[in-house]
């Protein structure tokens, strides 16, 4: 019988970023924020805020829509169902990782 | 994409996946403050006026009573465009506000039956009253926000 595979390989690349999966973990909880209102959650500039979201956007992690509120210009960010199956499953994987060094231990 | 045999740039052991796991709760734990905040004060304010208006109404001076609806009517209307304007909208904050709205709606529905068919109410129904359609509001205000995941 083959070996199960260390937890590693179930860990997303692109949360694999401290800011990325702050902005994934933050936008698991909300259906959907504003980019000022993450940013200023996540304590990010906007540049680094934009740049990150951008990758996210590729992975279709999120998704980003523009609109207006009272005249206001507002840009909406969500997460997707594919990238919150993603999250979860990261998570999963951080929590496998973690229980994998501590059965190591007891062996 | 997940990381593979190839990947350089893994490195994360189990003191890294605990430092991931606490870099998450901490963003999830925020955001869900932070999006529950303006749903909590809106309930809240909304039970506040909810006391003025039904005390309004058992008020005997006609004018007092038509300038109390009208200031509901004001505070309805800036209450649903800066809830619309909150930049955060919490998992299931609709749902609640819904819930209480309808749970709002039934009990100033009993109050107004009972309050105008009978005439000779006393203040102190009308305050008792009162307090009854705020505890809907304060109720949901009150509830703990649910977790939409468990990021621990």
């Amino acid at each position: 019988m083959s070996p199960e595979p260390h937890p590693r390989h179930g860990l997303k690349q692109t949360l694999l970023s401290p800011v990325r999966l702050s902005i994934v973990a933050a936008l698991s909880e909300v259906e959907r924020a504003d980019f000022k209102s993450l940013g200023a959650i996540i304590e990010l500039s906007d540049s680094t805020l934009s740049k990150n979201l951008a990758t996210l956007e590729e992975e279709e992690i999120v998704s980003i829509e523009k609109g207006r509120i009272n005249r206001k210009p507002r840009t909406w960010v969500r997460l997707t169902p594919a990238g919150r199956q993603a999250f979860h499953a990261h998570l999963e994987a951080l929590r496998a990782t973690i229980s994998t060094k501590y059965s190591g231990l007891e062996d | 994409m997940t990381t593979s045999e190839n990947d350089d740039s893994y490195d994360r052991g189990p003191e890294h996946a605990m430092d991931d796991l606490g870099t998450a709760a901490r963003s999830a734990d925020r955001a869900r403050a932070g999006s529950w905040r303006w749903v909590r004060i809106y309930l809240l304010v909304w039970a506040l006026a909810s006391i003025g208006l039904v005390i309004g109404l058992g008020l005997d001076d006609k004018a007092v009573t038509i300038s109390i609806l009208l200031a509901w009517v004001i505070l309805s209307l800036v209450g649903g465009i800066w809830s619309r304007s909150r930049g955060l909208t919490p998992r299931g904050g609709a749902r609640r506000i819904g819930r209480a709205a309808g749970l709002w709606a039934a009990c100033y529905a009993i109050v107004l039956a009972v309050g105008v068919t009978r005439q000779s109410q006393t203040s102190g129904f009308w305050i008792a009253a009162a307090v009854f359609t705020a505890i809907p509001l304060v109720v949901a205000a009150l509830i703990p926000a649910p977790k939409a995941a468990d990021v621990s």
